[in-house]
């Protein structure tokens, strides 16, 4: 099959583009895969590209430094909102959903060969449902819980999505909640986990008093209260480090916790890094103090290098991730002294830690890139045969 | 036995990463730990062995396509390929290490194991040495070690601030270690003039620990060329009377040469962005002013010192100095 994955913007480091990136490597195994990014942002994206992935850009981005000249009428048409998009969507993420991105989005749709294409947030979703020809598979993927979107984007979910092939979800309890929103047939809608990349992973040797933590240093992250609980789990044991890998908007409420909690010894912003698993593998705890998580995905990277996990029992992701006390430790949601505990059990015990660590790297196989691309294969035929020989692309 | 890979391809010549590598076979040896001890002595414990490892041979890793390779006497025992890189002529920079599988060629040596251990770093500082080598996991697993020349310095490992001290503890590093207890004197030099600040420090068992009255920093130089105590920040002009900025070593009393102090012995490359320290705010009269620690680019140990007529009196970021 010929599968295109649509995304805003192929050219960030957010959770999103890896994801995507994983899911292509994932899928290109077995079929011809390009990612299709509505804005070139840079000249190169943050994210290498797998071997044989091609990544197609429809605008070059207002926000590209090196953007070349454009022509006025386009210059005007990227400043209007999207007139089919709902308001969140439309004057949200950097203006991506403009006049002339949607209709470029259209000429694409129109004229695309693939069999398949995949949406990957809800403005490309809708506009796939909208405009998508009925001889192309029609994917929705949603990375946020459905309670999440504005008033306005869910009205449009739940007016637009059915039109739509079939929509993955990341977890089941997103599942459950899409589900009695829409009301699909069965088989329409699936829990469809993000795959970890392919590779060798290194290994933690769990020995080094690290603890990490991967992610945007947004404020549904949190960070406050992980240094919170991470200053008391280590208040008798200051050989203990955090290390902070990413950036966001938060950073200065991070910066100013830190000095506040007087633990500018024990902690280190490093930085977004392009090797998750070579950071995470030099950690012995890895830790989570989100409101929510979409899916977990530091988790499962975690799981991959073989580092347990200590994470507030939150929505979504965590709880269908992580069993607790086997491959990590759900804790009390929102209890920071409960984090604190967590952590410091895993601090103290090394060896509680490396039979965690055993047990995450076994979960992880469940992320592999082959599990998940032979379930969306199962999914795909299966919607395929739903569509009674109407496609292009036969089961 | 077989590698992971299965048979090894012929040997030939191979082009990896833009450099030829002779006798390059398929397949790779993978490791699951890669340590150098202290006695710089590369020690790997390999998945499984290839059926005749021979020796190690380390590549430049960043040189031009034509480079020269460097065999290393290696040692099998019980499972663990060690090769004593002490003698090794290796340059400064990245090597990448391979293994001759006899009467086969060459392979990649990859490893799962992170390369980092605060534990055996923190241990690799205790003796004397003029160079530093280091393992190294590429992002895609190739093992790689890195070699850096050092000199003896403090290795800073904990700072607590208040409104009128700095407290420094660190340890000796890559210099011999006396037993018991030392006085010494932590100079802080004034950067672009000859003007010091000597302040008395402790060495007991190798561990150093100074405390620094910030006051004694903010007070102006005296004379001559010192009196020039303005320092530009790169890109700045300079103001005069305003910001200081104050580089710490550490003389030891047995008229050794003085220490830098810094902290070098982990992977975080750039403390200087990477690491938020509080500053020192004294009360009476030198109210106003602000005492910055803070890593320079080279992640050695500053203090940037600015008076109340500094701009955002005296609530400056030490984000640019080098």
């Amino acid at each position: 099959m010929r599968i295109a994955i649509l995304i805003g913007n192929g050219y960030g480091m957010g959770g999103t583009i890896r994801t995507v990136v994983n899911l292509a490597h994932a899928l290109g195994t077995h079929h011809d895969v390009e990612i299709v990014s509505l804005v070139q942002q840079h000249e190169q994206p943050f994210f290498e590209l797998p071997a044989g992935v091609g990544m197609r850009n429809l605008v070059p981005s207002r926000s590209w430094p090196a953007r070349p000249a454009q022509g006025w009428p386009d210059r005007v048409l990227e400043r209007i909102p999207s007139p089919h998009l709902p308001r969140a969507e439309a004057r949200g993420r950097g203006a991506l959903f403009n006049v002339r991105t949607e209709r470029a989005l259209r000429r694409y749709l129109s004229a695309t060969d693939a069999d398949v294409v995949i949406g990957t947030r809800p403005g490309l979703n809708l506009l796939l449902a909208r405009w998508a020809p009925r001889s192309v598979l029609r994917i929705g993927q949603e990375h946020v819980h459905f309670s999440h979107h504005s008033g306005d984007t869910r009205g449009a979910i739940q007016r637009w999505y059915p039109r739509l092939d079939g929509l993955t979800v990341l977890t089941e309890a997103d599942r459950r909640d899409y589900a009695a929103a829409l009301r699909p047939e069965s088989g329409w809608l699936t829990t469809m986990p993000n795959p970890l990349p392919p590779g060798d992973y290194p290994r933690s040797r769990l020995e080094n008093p690290i603890v990490g933590a991967v992610s945007r240093i947004t404020p549904i992250k949190q960070f406050p209260k992980l240094l919170e609980a991470f200053g008391k789990a280590t208040r008798d044991r200051p050989d203990w480090q955090l290390r902070i890998y990413g950036r966001g908007q938060s950073l200065p409420q991070v910066r100013r916790a830190i000095l506040d909690l007087g633990l500018h010894n024990q902690v280190a912003l490093m930085g977004p890094t392009a090797d998750v698993f070579g950071e995470l593998a030099k950690c012995s705890v890895v830790g989570v103090s989100s409101r929510a998580e979409g899916f977990g995905m530091s988790i499962v990277e975690a799981f991959a290098v073989g580092v347990p996990v200590v994470s507030f029992d939150c929505p979504h992701g965590p709880a269908e991730i992580i069993t607790h006390d086997h491959n990590g430790l759900l804790v009390a949601n929102q209890d920071v002294s409960a984090l604190a505990a967590g952590l410091a059990q895993l601090m103290e015990n090394t060896e509680r830690r490396r039979r965690m660590g055993a047990a995450a790297r076994a979960t992880s196989v469940h992320y592999s890139p082959d599990v998940i691309a032979d379930r969306w294969d199962a999914y795909l035929r299966q919607r395929i045969t739903a569509r009674h020989g109407q496609l292009r692309v036969s089961s | 036995m077989r590698t992971r890979m299965g048979k090894p391809a012929p040997p030939g010549p191979g082009v990896v990463r833009g450099r030829v590598i002779s006798g390059l076979i398929g397949g790779r040896m993978r490791t699951q730990v890669s340590r150098i001890d202290t006695a710089d002595v590369l020690r790997l414990r390999p998945a499984e062995l290839p059926p005749a490892p021979g020796q190690l041979v380390l590549w430049p890793a960043d040189q031009e396509r034509v480079s020269v390779p460097v065999p290393v006497p290696t040692q099998h025992n019980a499972g663990e390929l060690t090769a004593d890189l002490s003698g090794a002529a290796l340059t400064v920079g990245t090597w990448e290490v391979f293994v001759t599988v006899d009467g086969q060629g060459t392979q990649p040596v990859h490893t799962e194991d992170p390369g980092l251990s605060l534990a055996d770093w923190s241990t690799y500082l205790t003796g004397p040495r003029d160079r530093e080598l280091r393992v190294v996991r590429a992002p895609d697993g190739r093992l790689l070690v890195r070699m850096r020349p050092v000199r003896p310095y403090v290795e800073v490992s904990w700072i607590e601030v208040d409104d009128a001290t700095i407290t420094l503890t660190g340890t000796l590093a890559y210099t011999r270690r006396e037993r018991g207890h030392r006085t010494a004197v932590l100079l802080a030099r004034h950067r672009g003039t000859k003007h010091r600040v000597r302040m008395p420090a402790e060495v007991a068992d190798g561990t150093v620990r100074a405390h620094l009255p910030v006051t004694e920093l903010c007070s102006p130089p005296t004379s001559g060329s010192d009196a020039a105590d303005t320092e530009a920040p790169h890109g700045r002009a300079p103001r005069h009377g305003t910001n200081r900025i104050w580089d710490v070593w550490l003389c030891p009393d047995d008229g050794q040469r003085s220490l830098r102090l810094g902290t070098h012995a982990d992977d975080i490359p750039a403390r200087k962005k990477q690491l938020v320290l509080p500053a020192a705010r004294p009360s009476g009269a030198w109210s106003g002013w602000r005492i910055q620690p803070y890593y320079t680019m080279h992640n050695e140990f500053a203090l940037r010192v600015a008076g109340p007529d500094a701009d955002g009196h005296g609530d400056v970021t030490p984000a640019v100095e080098a």
